[in-house]
């Protein structure tokens, strides 16, 4: 073994050396063979011809002992590669389309993968995250097939439930810091002590939650998000113990968390406890608002454990009238966090799969053209003594290396894309986990090399293994070109119908984003400023003082020029779902099986009037409803359940029984894409006692022109009033209108690149194939326009083929796309998977693209000089 | 005379056993190869020179530039001790399998 490995070492190190010594051995021998013969009677002429013929040539000998040496597999393969370059440099023309063609489809590629792997694919930084599970409501009456959970149906959970080791359970909320430096509102989640215990993170500095922090009365605490603790407290380690103040209140911090640690959504910047039943006082099982997250016992699975969630919900509805429909079922956690996400992911991959197909086609068509060329080349080769594997081996190193200089595009386009994929990472999982060029990435990118470069390889094998050597060497004109137009336009005609399945997908996309564009979120939000004021209990304890504050800062903000009109309201549309509750009729019991859940906004006298919610029946608020007995706007699908005629009636969402005095529109406020939104019932917040949760602070302000350049006035207006006051969120309502298409615009816009690169591509391979149909086709095309062909014959001849190829292609397409549009239900909105608009504008882009492609190469055929022609025979 | 093509373990058994004597070059261990066979095999070139740097590699052999009869540059190969104890395994080997086939091979009693 030694002696192989010192053998191994000399011929890979002293090649030079190796080989002299090599030729000098088998030329001595040679000369040995003709003195022998000359010492036997020959002429010296004679004996060496005779040596020659003995040895039977000296290179191969050589080849032969080349290949026995160590090593000698790694020398042929440096070999080939080396003789694999120069043919790339030698046709830089070719390599170069060939390496960007396939770059940009494998760049689509891992940049997709990337994300589905980040996202779908790596496990979440949890302990055993596959142990992790969401928890859901589901009260079909309700239409709500998966809804957060109800306090005291989660308690009754956690008690009944044995298949968890816990059941933990969080809010999203907000909290202003106040204290030190600039007031500041912190994205913030109120968590069940054993929160952190269920995922298995421990904290960077101290400790976590301890069960009876919580409970009111014990001393309040809080942990930081590693930066809150770098950016505010200067990453001080003797944070913990001290004490901060948020929303005026003080708080012990007793903990910082890691730097990866985002749960339960992007951007968390504190977390609070909070004990379910002592710490809110909430005895309710038909309002929703809870998440909560369990661990499975190690030997339980998900179907045992929903299993159990089914009986445990079953004695609960047996036992309370609330919970007559309800169920509870889990979900794992990471497929849970990717769930808006997966399906789009997987057809984006989809859709960049198909575009490296495409590009593989492309590059294997202009293979197969080349072909005529390389058949002269290998010929030549093996006449020289090549043997076929040799051959075989460099087409698959050729096709090897082309892959891998598209690769090396690939990725490198990949990581260009990163910024953009990050936006489409589900805001739970955000800032967790993102795409990132790292080792899974590198090794899908190295399998799609060996991959598409075996595929490569392979394209030419048929003609390798079936060629006649004498053909390519004694013909002039190229030979097989008839099957190789053949094998082209086949080729093409896939890479059409491949173009227009990614076509078609990206109409469907584009139709769902104009179809979102144009429903009616219920107000109009073009012109109109929102802003949130969290108002601190120790700066404003009471509800009158709250507001006195909320009207000083609308007089104040009504005074500035450009301003119609601004109000109050408890949350903006779309970013809170929280916040519902049963609306009780008058002289009618409550169903109490929550099929009489709003959604409940305390507002200021203006503010649906500022929005543009329109009044349908009744009057609105107005500033004389201070004071008096208290009064209630509903809306339409509210009004539908209080009574066929519901002005007059009084109704009680937790505010006491408020007459109801006006009728008012629906809002899509739960997101543009929810089918069924819950109605919505207003209150008066002057005349009510409204304080914490409910408190109106989300400022809406109308104005007469752009409404971003009034945003530096109103903050002046606010901070003269108060100067801790915080100002967050600052924005049009136009963009949070519009936010709620943002995943859908980066997808679509995805796609519509994809389409793109397929189109281009496809009209590419049209293109080359004409080409190739007029070059091969030359002689013949002059021979016809001698014999006084017309044009019109000449440009027939040359694409009628290619054009029932493409016909065949559009075909395929459009039937594979029907097929492939059936995955997409879920991801459209207000089409049809047959959509035919999609359809029949896909197949006129890409009839248009194969067009343009053609003419430069019909033409060409038109300009065949017969003379030059004839003259060349 | 019949020509056989040589296995190639018998050739690098022959090889062996030509180089037992004496240091040879390459055209000397086929004629040797030649002579001890009586003629019945002639070595080809082309697996001559593999075998031999096969055999090298193995460690089996080791080789040494020297001048050849005709005052030509020559590589000689020499049998190591390693060499020749492969050759008395191989020996051994070939023994038994040799006479086991001669064995199989003979004719049945009575036919």
């Amino acid at each position: 073994m030694t002696s192989r490995l010192r053998h191994f070492f000399r011929n890979l190190l002293r090649r030079g050396r190796v080989e002299r010594e090599l030729a000098d051995e088998i030329d001595g021998a040679v000369d040995l063979l003709i003195e022998e013969k000359v010492a036997q009677g020959m002429s010296r002429d004679d004996a060496r011809r005779a040596a020659r013929l003995e040895i039977g040539g000296v290179d191969p000998v050589k080849e032969d002992v080349r290949d026995v040496r160590a090593g000698a597999s790694l020398d042929a393969l440096r070999q080939h590669v080396r003789f694999g370059v120069r043919a790339l440099i030698r046709r830089p023309g070719f390599s170069i389309v060939a390496i960007l063609t396939l770059g940009v489809g494998m760049g689509a590629t891992t940049a997709m993968f990337s994300l589905i792997d980040s996202v779908l694919l790596k496990p979440l930084p949890f302990r055993e995250p596959g142990r992790l599970t969401m928890v859901w409501e589901a009260r079909p009456r309700l239409n709500a097939p998966r809804m957060e959970a109800a306090p005291l149906n989660y308690v009754d959970w956690q008690q009944q439930a044995q298949s968890f080791d816990s059941l933990a359970a969080y809010i999203n909320n907000f909290s202003s810091l106040t204290g030190v430096g600039t007031p500041e509102r912190l994205v913030a989640a109120q968590v069940t002590p054993n929160l952190l215990p269920t995922l298995g993170v421990n904290p960077l500095l101290g400790r976590w939650f301890a069960a009876p922090e919580g409970v009111p009365g014990h001393t309040a605490v809080a942990i930081l998000s590693y930066g809150l603790w770098q950016r505010r407290f200067g990453g001080d380690r003797g944070i913990v113990g001290r004490t901060i103040r948020l929303d005026g209140e003080p708080y012990v911090v007793v903990g910082v968390m890691p730097r990866t640690f985002q749960f339960p959504r992007e951007g968390v910047q504190v977390w609070t406890p909070v004990d379910i039943v002592a710490g809110w006082g909430v005895r309710s099982r038909t309002t929703f608002y809870l998440y909560v997250v369990g661990r499975l016992k190690p030997n339980v699975s998900l179907e045992q454990a929903n299993a159990e969630l089914g009986a445990v919900s079953k004695r609960l509805a047996q036992t309370y009238r609330a919970n007559t429909d309800a169920s509870a079922f889990a979900v794992p956690l990471q497929q849970e966090l990717a769930r808006t996400a997966r399906t789009s992911f997987l057809l984006l991959l989809a859709a960049a799969a198909l575009v490296l197909l495409i590009a593989c086609a492309n590059v294997a068509g202009l293979l197969v053209t080349r072909g005529a060329e390389r058949d002269r080349e290998f010929a030549v080769r093996t006449a020289l003594g090549g043997s076929r594997m040799q051959l075989l081996r460099q087409l698959l190193v050729e096709g090897v290396l082309l892959s891998s200089g598209g690769a090396v595009v690939g990725v490198l386009l990949a990581t260009r894309t990163f910024d953009v994929l990050q936006t489409l990472v589900p805001e739970s999982l955000r800032g967790a986990v993102g795409p990132t060029l790292d080792l899974r990435l590198l090794t899908m990118a190295f399998v799609a090399v060996m991959i598409t470069g075996l595929v490569f390889g392979l394209v030419p094998l048929r003609h390798v293994l079936k060629m006649d050597l004498r053909t390519p060497l004694n013909a002039r004109t190229t030979g097989g070109a008839a099957g190789r137009r053949r094998a082209q336009a086949m080729l093409v005609a896939t890479e059409v119908a491949l173009a227009v399945v990614v076509l078609f997908s990206t109409g469907l996309m584009i139709r769902t984003i104009v179809n979102l564009q144009a429903v009616d979120p219920g107000f109009r939000p073009e012109n109109v400023l929102t802003a949130n004021l969290s108002l601190t209990a120790t700066d404003y304890p009471t509800a009158e003082s709250q507001i006195a504050f909320y009207r000083e800062v609308l007089d104040r903000v009504r005074r500035l020029p450009g301003v119609v009109s601004a109000g109050f309201t408890t949350f903006h549309p779309y970013t809170v779902r929280i916040g519902a509750g049963p609306i009780r009729v008058e002289g009618r019991p409550d169903p109490g099986n929550g099929s009489n859940v709003g959604i409940i906004r305390y507002v200021t006298p203006d503010y649906l009037h500022t929005i543009g919610v329109p009044l349908v029946s009744g009057r609105g608020f107005s500033d004389q409803d201070a004071g008096k007995p208290g009064v209630a706007l509903v809306s339409e699908r509210v009004a539908a359940f209080v009574d066929a005629n519901p002005i007059g009636k009084r109704v009680n969402f937790g505010s006491g029984w408020l007459t109801v005095v006006g009728v008012v529109g629906d809002i899509k406020g739960e997101g543009i894409e929810v089918p069924n939104t819950r109605g919505t019932v207003y209150a008066p917040a002057a005349q009510l006692d409204v304080t914490g949760f409910f408190s109106p602070r989300a400022l809406a302000i109308r104005t007469t022109s752009n409404p971003t350049a009034l945003a530096a006035a109103v903050r002046r207006e606010i901070w003269a009033l108060n100067p801790d006051q915080t100002i967050n969120d600052m924005r049009t309502l136009e963009s949070l209108v519009d936010g709620q298409l943002a995943d859908r615009k980066t997808q679509t816009g995805l796609f519509t690149a994809f389409a793109g690169l397929a189109l281009f591509m496809a009209a590419l391979g049209v293109y080359g194939l004409l080409s190739f149909v007029v070059t091969s086709r030359t002689r013949e095309l002059g021979v016809r326009a001698a014999m006084g062909a017309q044009r019109r014959d000449l440009v027939s001849l040359v694409a009628r083929d290619s054009a029932v190829w493409v016909g065949c292609g559009l075909a395929g397409g459009l039937a594979l796309s029907t097929i492939v549009s059936r995955t997409m239900t879920s991801l459209i909105y207000g089409v049809t998977p047959l959509d035919w608009m999609s359809l029949t504008t896909s197949t006129c882009v890409l009839c248009t693209a194969a067009g343009v492609a053609a003419l430069v190469p019909v033409w060409r055929a038109t300009r065949v000089d017969p003379a030059a022609v004839l003259r060349a025979e | 005379m019949p020509r056989t093509d040589l296995l190639r373990g018998t050739l690098d058994l022959l090889i062996l056993r030509a180089l037992t004597l004496e240091p040879n070059h390459g055209l000397g261990v086929a004629r040797r190869v030649e002579q001890l066979t009586e003629g019945a095999f002639q070595v080809n070139p082309g697996s001559l020179f593999p075998a031999l740097h096969r055999l090298e590699q193995k460690g089996w052999l080791t080789s040494e530039w020297g001048a050849s009869a005709m005052n030509r540059k020559a590589k000689y190969y020499k049998l190591t001790s390693a060499g020749r104890r492969q050759l008395k395994a191989e020996a051994a080997n070939w023994g038994r399998i040799s006479v086991a086939i001669t064995r199989a091979l003979r004719p049945v009693e009575g036919v």
